[in-house]
């Protein structure tokens, strides 16, 4: 639907205007705003070397641990019956979640043609599907068996057993595999004409490496024509999508019988959970990179007051829901779901419950002030706060809820183990792994989209 | 009755019992023979096919052996042994025994204890680097050499039969002292009975006739006297299936096992019941004073001597309230067959006489005597030797009495007080060669260590009642190089030069049976084989009542004065009793009935003396008495005196296996070994005791979350009225189908269902290793317990009830797979591992699982188990697994099926039969093994099966029904004479831990 | 036969000479820009993409995928789970939503790459390095020497026109 009546709207100039408008956004020719933005795809300076090689071996540790708990059991862990579910789920969920503004921010942003996604959406879609990379590893790494895994794919085995679709495992390995693949074709139909860029700048081999990944682009009239009714389809479907996967993702736990799990607030909690947490990491990762890259003229402060904004939107939806979830237990009269979560808020956990708590509801309130969303210092501190308290939300939900269940005899609690958090930390450097590599090898403000709204300035008069 | 019994037993009823018959003789055929014919132990490393295989032996199939454990608890307790391909993977209760076909945790752990990899090899010899093995003659030769060379002392366990006759014949034949000597003895009741009565004998507590048991700390559900046997009788007198169900009250200081099983507690102090029994027996006194006219003088010969016992005074000594000592006088004063039950040695102090005695009169007025008490056909055990006696007997090796010591199957140097002494003699004696399986405490200290055989691998025979005798038989062949305690014996007496009549003792045996065969013995012999009993001639002719005699109506009672501070109470538990379960990791591993915990020790203390000195459940404290001192971490308990602390006996060994040593402490060493005077019995009550905190955190692997359900329908309690009267009310369509039976494919004749008595239950623990037993369950060690790792498919929940006086019930809930007809964890499974079979079971497919434990998660009940590691048995531990039940390794997800092997077993019977798997016929290991009959097996579809009619009770709930799941295990509410608070629960009862 | 390139230095230029080389009869102009420019494509006529049938088919196709590999799956190893039927539509809908999106958009894809293999191989002659930066390139193919073609490129602004480009 939304897909369909942008497409009419795309079709008419006057909108052009409006939907291309950046205010801060400096009047540059075509040609200053190309040098600016493939500039850092330089040879690399020592610094980036050393960034790299510390994830490097981060990632090495992490791999370490998994080699360790494949060679003793998973046992090596710190979760037991009753929590049979511990940071590896938590983790992957938290990825899942960041892995969501970028295609909200690209195809969401695109379809409602707010411009000022134009100079973050790059970056927000090289997140989502580096998010994606990692979360993908924590469900294999979660398996007992993970030599077996391949269990879960659908193909003509010996067996002759198929796997549950009624299991929302594996509706979630459709989905996630779904938006993995959605996003990345999105993000490299996005990259083509910048490649071609990248393709007439240099020489020599990157030439060649650039010139094949452009597939042959020479921006044809005809071809753009292609690509943007493409474009805007991907848009059209990203959108359902990114909403999809994380409603299935809560309902991981939501079609579970477990009090604190089995809840119909789940998918849109969720989803606005990840919109706020990708949001967070959005600012966490430009902020950086736009001081790194000398990029203040393109990502403006416009940019941060419009995701500041929207990271206070997501945070009051998020406390809303927190509020929901006591009130629906209260109102259900249901002892079960009452204790549970009595005991979530003062129990063994209470100190991650209000870690969340603060995090997520009482620091992003800060962002009412226009000051504190306009210094990027304050921005940048409240996001880590966010992306902190996003983790524990998830471990407050999957832990306490299964530690505290039906049966009291059957209670207990979990303390994660070092080979857990090894893991789980790896998993940050192998996520910032790929995003340095990124960030150096392939221009991370969309060049064509730019110069488009360059364009339109000028011919419009701006 | 009778043949219900036998159907519940588990053995199939009388209508078929062709097949089992069938097997039971071929076993006994191949019994002999079965020694020649299985495989040396390590044939499970290679497959060989027999070329011409023994006609006893059917592949795939069990072979069934007739045998007797004595060595299991206080009881002989008569078993089927299952052997396949020659090894004993399963053993299952002889429904013709006292046991009534049911066994003890520990009886299923005896397994354990035949595979124990820490058994003695082979014959060794001390050598100053070590042990040296030897081959046996050596051994044989060094040691007739040692006692032919001077006075010896032989010491073995009390026996019966024909092994008494040959141990004296023996002890003559060398010259040899023989001592029969066992820790948990009965010194006191045999001497008090002698005083009162002139026997001095063990009764026959009948307690299924009974309609109201005292028990004055005697744990007869658990280590007392005969646990099975009168466990079960209790049950029987409990069931509300016919009349009124018995009353129970327990007088003690602590809530032992059985004391939560109990309606009314009296906590009368620490080592004071004497004062309490005394008052009882005037309160009848009284009573019976009103019923004298109408005739009956029983009363009026003690009433005199009982006179000063007013309640007052037995209130002041025992701290118990007076009102609820008259009460309970006017009970036992109105009950129609009333039976006081005497402290076991968790009661026994120094005037351990007095409070047997106080309680044999509490019997005798109350015209038990000759009731419920009888003395006629009373249990037989071996005599032994007392406390006082086997610390003269110390003195006298200390003193160098004798050159040479044999000990055969006995630990005093674990389980005699270090005050005794006889450590330390056993050291000044010269000579000392132990015959002993284990390298234990005592063998640790022998010169030359010739191992016996383990009881399944022996022969021999047992008294169980005058004049009914239990055949034992070897089942398989020795797994180690041992040989049979007598064998050796004998073959020493050979060396020495005396002839016994026989040299080896299945010889012995025989001829002192052929008396009593007659002419054809071959056929006799073969038959009391197959049934694993005899009754002879000579049955019990004494007189049930003997009269109170003269000097015990004059009896002049001492009441001891309180004593103040703290006083300590050693108890011995179900799974280690005397300390021989220790090294059985199904026994340590199995949750203690009271505090749940497992692989430990640990101190028992009432929360209003824990909270001053701020002991919370698993800090460690320091107990000290002027003996000595211990460490281990704390239990806070609302069921003992505020006075009292209690500490289990079996653990802290420093030899006797891998398992054992070295896990909890000894409390024995705070004992000063005071004795009994009248009796000599060992003085376990009484001391007094320091306590005090040590820091730190001992982690005590507790395996319960809460002790409280919160009132969510798991533990339901009801009052004994309202029950009666709802049995009354309540009428049903025997023809109707149980809700759950629709859960199954229409097209299934079967859809399996349990329902499990909590009124029966009373947390032995029995089906729990038996489950073990049967499934091939890894014990996990204290580690993993302690994070909640264990893999019991089978657990036994102990919840605490609120009463309205403010006192607590305890209800038992055993929770197992519930085989959900509406089962959450199958959907979730992205694998198909989890799903329904068409009889309704929720079976679960390792092979398929990947381990995402997401079912787990869904699972409201938390009774599936994962695989956190691969567990691995040592040889030989491994050869006892079940080839019927597949062994789980690393990353998968398991649970109890209901013994889907045996319901398999059972439908190809069937069908080789052509007929439907009968009522009865299916028995899950659970089912089978239960003292109680507390759990019920069968076909819901069948509205005439015996699970239907039980399921459809006036008593019947599901577990968590509200949830909708559709459970096949239905459980009735557990009945007691207290009245239950209304929505109350044990909020924060001691205790509470978060594993 | 070689065509005439001219250059333009902004998009407005470059339109209006399309419009009047257009006007002039010359329809099979090839265009080149840095952007995606609506105004571009309505001047050389381009309304619509036939991307749009791609992505419709994969769409269908995607949701056919996915009901028959859950429903047949399910139908070839029937098993009960919590008594739910063995083919649980509600169950199996998210499966075919997610197709039906992840084959619309890998068709989508499929369709650009299609429309737009003629350059796949080589680079056109008449493609400038420049075309990626920030000029607009306007080629009339076999127009080599046309008077009339240079001079309306020239009235309308081109910085710059080579003649004999391509062949």
């Amino acid at each position: 639907m939304v897909a369909t009546s942008a497409a009419k709207r795309s079709t008419r100039n006057h909108m052009a205007t409006a939907e291309h408008e950046i205010p801060d956004l400096p009047p540059l020719t075509l040609a200053e705003a190309n040098d600016d933005i493939t500039r850092p795809i330089e040879a690399p300076p020592w610094r980036f070397w050393l960034l790299l090689s510390i994830c490097g071996l981060g990632i090495a540790a992490a791999g370490f641990a998994w080699i360790t708990q494949i060679r003793e059991g998973i046992g090596v862990t710190g979760i037991n019956n009753p929590v049979s579910w511990g940071v590896y789920i938590v983790t992957f969920v938290f990825w899942v979640g960041i892995a969501h503004s970028g295609t909200l921010i690209s195809a969401v942003l695109y379809l409602v043609r707010s411009g000022w996604r134009t100079t973050i959406n790059r970056t927000a879609e090289a997140m989502t599907i580096f998010a994606v990379m990692t979360a993908g590893l924590f469900p294999l790494i979660h398996l007992g068996r993970v030599w077996y895994f391949y269990y879960l794919i659908p193909y003509p085995s010996a067996r002759l057993i198929w796997p549950n679709f009624k299991s929302p495992l594996v509706w979630d390995m459709f989905a996630i595999g779904t938006y993995f693949t959605i996003s990345l074709v999105f993000w490299y139909l996005g990259l083509i004409p910048d490649l071609a860029v990248l393709r007439d700048k240099f020489t020599g081999v990157r030439k060649k490496v650039y010139g094949m990944l452009a597939l042959g682009w020479q921006g044809s009239v005809r071809d753009w024509a292609h690509y943007r009714r493409l474009y805007l389809y991907l848009a059209g479907i990203a959108t359902p999508l990114v909403l999809s996967v994380h409603s299935v993702v809560s309902w991981d736990f939501a079609m579970g019988i477990v009090p604190g799990w089995h809840s119909t607030i789940f998918a849109p909690y969720f989803v606005a959970g990840a919109i706020f947490s990708g949001v967070a990491m959005v600012i966490t990762l430009l902020i950086p990179l736009r001081w790194a890259f000398g990029l203040e003229r393109y990502i403006t402060k416009y940019n941060f007051d419009n995701m500041a904004k929207l990271l206070l939107l997501t945070s009051l939806i998020v406390g809303y829901a927190y509020a929901m979830e006591y009130i629906l237990a209260w109102w259900s009269a249901d002892p079960v779901e009452i204790e549970s979560f009595r005991w979530r808020a003062t129990g063994f956990y209470a100190g991650p419950f209000w870690i969340m708590v603060f995090c997520n509801v009482i620091v992003p309130m800060s962002l009412w002030f226009k000051r504190t969303r306009n210094s990027l210092a304050a921005l940048f501190v409240i996001s880590i706060f966010v992306n902190i308290g996003m983790w524990y939300e998830r471990f407050v939900i999957i832990v306490t809820s299964i530690a505290h269940e039906y049966e009291p005899g059957g209670w207990g609690v979990y303390t994660p183990s070092w080979v857990e958090l090894t893991i789980m930390i790896g998993s940050f450097f192998w996520f910032f792994f790929w995003f340095l590599l990124f960030s150096k090898t392939l221009p991370t403000i969309s060049i064509a989209e730019v110069k488009e709204h360059l364009a339109h300035q000028q011919e419009h008069g701006q | 009755m009778n043949n219900g019994d036998t159907e519940q037993n588990g053995t199939a009823p009388a209508s078929d019992t062709s097949r089992r018959h069938f097997l039971k003789v071929l076993g006994v055929a191949g019994a002999g023979a079965a020694t020649v014919s299985c495989g040396p132990p390590d044939m499970g490393d290679k497959l060989i096919p027999y070329l011409v295989p023994p006609n006893d032996i059917v592949p795939g199939t069990n072979v069934t052996y007739a045998t007797v454990l004595t060595g299991a608890g206080p009881e002989p307790l008569g078993v089927h042994a299952w052997v396949r391909d020659g090894r004993v993977i399963k053993l299952e209760g002889n429904p013709d025994y006292p046991n009534r076909g049911a066994l003890s945790a520990l009886a299923h752990s005896t397994l354990q204890d035949l595979y124990d990899p820490d058994r003695i090899p082979t014959p060794r010899e001390k050598t100053n680097g070590g042990w040296s093995d030897a081959d046996w003659d050596a051994a044989i030769k060094a040691a007739a050499a040692t006692i032919g060379s001077g006075p010896t002392l032989l010491i073995t366990p009390p026996v019966t039969g024909t092994a008494a006759t040959l141990y004296a014949a023996w002890a003559d034949a060398v010259g040899a002292d023989w001592v029969a000597w066992e820790p948990l003895g009965h010194e006191a009741m045999r001497a008090s009975n002698d005083i009162g009565f002139g026997r001095s004998e063990l009764p026959q507590y009948d307690l299924a006739a009974a309609d109201h048991v005292v028990s004055f700390g005697a744990d007869f559900m658990a280590t007392w006297l005969a646990p099975v046997e009168l466990a079960g009788g209790f049950a029987r007198a409990r069931s509300l299936e016919d009349g009124h169900p018995a009353k129970m009250t327990f007088v003690g200081p602590r809530l032992s096992l059985t004391g939560m099983n109990a309606d009314q507690w009296l906590p009368a102090r620490a080592g004071s019941e004497v004062a309490v029994a005394s008052e009882v027996a005037v309160a009848l006194a009284v009573a019976h004073e009103v019923a004298r006219r109408k005739g009956g003088g029983q009363a009026a010969r003690v009433q005199a001597m009982l006179a000063p016992f007013t309640p007052e005074a037995a209130a002041e000594s025992s701290g118990v309230d007076v009102a609820k000592i008259r009460t309970l006088g006017e009970e036992i004063a109105a009950a129609r067959a009333p039976v006081a039950l005497p402290p076991d040695v968790s009661g026994q102090g120094v005037y351990a006489t007095e409070v047997h005695l106080a309680v044999g009169l509490l019997n005798y007025v109350s015209g038990a005597i000759g009731n419920t008490v009888r003395f006629q056909g009373g249990p037989r055990r071996g005599q032994s030797a007392s406390y006082a006696e086997i610390r003269a007997v110390a003195a006298r090796m200390r003193e160098g009495d004798y050159r040479t010591v044999v000990t055969a199957g006995v630990n005093p140097a674990y389980a005699l007080p270090e005050a005794s002494g006889f450590a330390s003699a056993l050291n000044d004696v010269e000579n000392h060669v132990s015959l002993n399986p284990h390298l234990d405490e005592t063998a640790a200290k022998a010169g030359w260590l010739l191992p016996s055989h383990h009881e399944l691998e022996s022969w021999g025979d047992v008294e169980i009642k005058a004049g009914e005798f239990g055949i034992v038989q070897p089942a398989m062949q020795p797994v180690f190089n041992t040989r049979q305690r007598e064998d050796i014996l004998l073959q020493i007496a050979v060396q020495l030069g005396s002839d016994l009549g026989a040299t080896d003792y299945k010889t012995y045996l025989q001829n002192a049976w052929r008396a009593e065969a007659g002419s054809n013995f071959d056929a006799w012999w073969h038959g009391a084989l197959s049934d694993g009993a005899v009754v002879t001639s000579g049955s019990d002719q004494s007189e049930a009542a003997p009269p109170l005699t003269a000097a015990a109506a004059n009896y002049t009672f001492t009441l001891p004065s309180a004593t103040d501070g703290l006083s300590l109470i050693l108890y011995p538990t179900a799974q280690f009793f005397d300390g021989r379960g220790a090294n059985r990791s199904w026994m340590q591993e199995l949750p203690d009935a009271v505090t749940k915990a497992v692989w430990n020790s640990w101190v028992e203390i009432h929360p209003e003396t824990a909270g001053p000195l701020g002991i919370e459940t698993g800090d460690v404290v320091r107990v000290t008495t002027p003996s000595g001192s211990i460490e281990a971490p704390a239990f806070v308990y609302r069921g003992i005196r505020p006075d009292a602390i209690a500490i289990p006996l079996g653990q802290g060994h420093t030899e006797y296996g891998r398992i054992a040593a070295g896990q909890g402490v000894n409390a024995l060493q705070l004992l000063d070994g005071t004795a009994d005077p009248r009796s000599g019995a060992l003085a376990y009550a009484g001391a007094a005791a320091q306590l005090e905190t040590v820091g730190g955190r001992g982690g005590l692997a507790i395996m319960q979350g809460s002790d409280s359900d919160l009132d969510r329908s798991i533990a339901e309690l009801i009052n004994v009225d309202a029950a009666m009267e709802a049995a009354q009310a309540h009428h049903v369509d025997l023809t109707e189908l149980v809700e759950a039976a629709w859960d199954s494919d229409p097209k299934s004749p079967y859809r399996w269902g349990m329902t499990i008595d909590l009124n029966a239950c009373n947390g032995c623990g029995a089906c729990v290793t038996a489950c073990y037993s049967e499934n091939n369950i890894p014990a996990v060690g204290e580690d993993l317990c302690a994070q909640g790792r264990e893999m019991s498919w089978m657990q036994i929940m102990r919840y605490f009830e609120e009463t309205e006086d403010g006192e607590f019930q305890t209800v038992h809930v055993p929770v197992l797979c519930q085989q959900c007809g509406d089962a959450p964890c199958e959907p979730v499974c992205p694998v198909f591992a989890a799903y329904h079979t068409g009889e309704g079971l929720n079976a679960q497919v390792y092979n398929r699982c990947v381990g995402t434990r997401y079912c787990a998660n869904n699972c409201p009940y938390k009774v599936r188990r994962f695989n956190w590691y691969t567990y691995e048995d040592a040889y030989p531990l491994n050869l006892q697994l079940n080839p019927d039940v597949t062994v789980r390794s690393t990353g998968v997800m398991e649970k109890c099926t209901f013994c889907v092997q045996r319901i398999n077993r059972a439908k190809i019977d069937a069908k080789s039969d052509g007929r439907p798997v009968a009522d009865g016929e299916m028995v899950t290991a659970c089912m089978q093994s239960c003292p109680t009959q507390a759990i019920h097996f069968g076909n819901l579809k069948d509205p005439a099966s015996t699970v239907s009619r039980i399921a459809k009770g006036p008593r019947g709930y599901g577990m968590l029904g509200e949830l909708n799941t559709r459970p096949a295990i239905t459980y009735l509410k557990s009945v007691t004479y207290a009245h239950v608070a209304e929505g109350g629960h044990g909020g924060d009862l001691g205790g509470e831990a978060e594993h | 036969m070689s065509g005439i390139l001219a250059q333009y230095d902004s998009v407005g230029k470059a339109i209006a000479g399309i419009k009047q080389l257009r006007a002039a009869g010359h329809d099979d102009l090839d265009v080149f820009s840095p952007i995606p420019y609506e105004e571009l494509e309505e001047a050389m006529g381009i309304v619509s993409s036939p991307v749009r049938r791609w992505a419709l088919i994969g769409a269908i196709t995607g949701f056919a995928t996915a009901f028959a590999l859950t429903a047949l799956t399910s139908l070839a190893y029937p098993l009960i789970t919590q008594g739910k039927p063995i083919v649980a539509l509600p169950a199996y809908f998210i499966i075919m939503f997610e197709l039906t999106i992840l084959f619309t958009g890998l068709f989508g894809f499929a369709g650009v790459l299609f429309h737009t293999h003629k350059s796949r191989r080589k680079l056109s002659p008449a493609y400038r390095e420049s075309f990626s930066v920030d000029r607009y390139g306007v080629y009339v193919p076999g127009q080599s020497g046309s008077e009339s073609v240079e001079s309306i490129m020239r009235e309308t602004g081109a910085v710059t026109i080579e003649q004999g480009v391509g062949a």
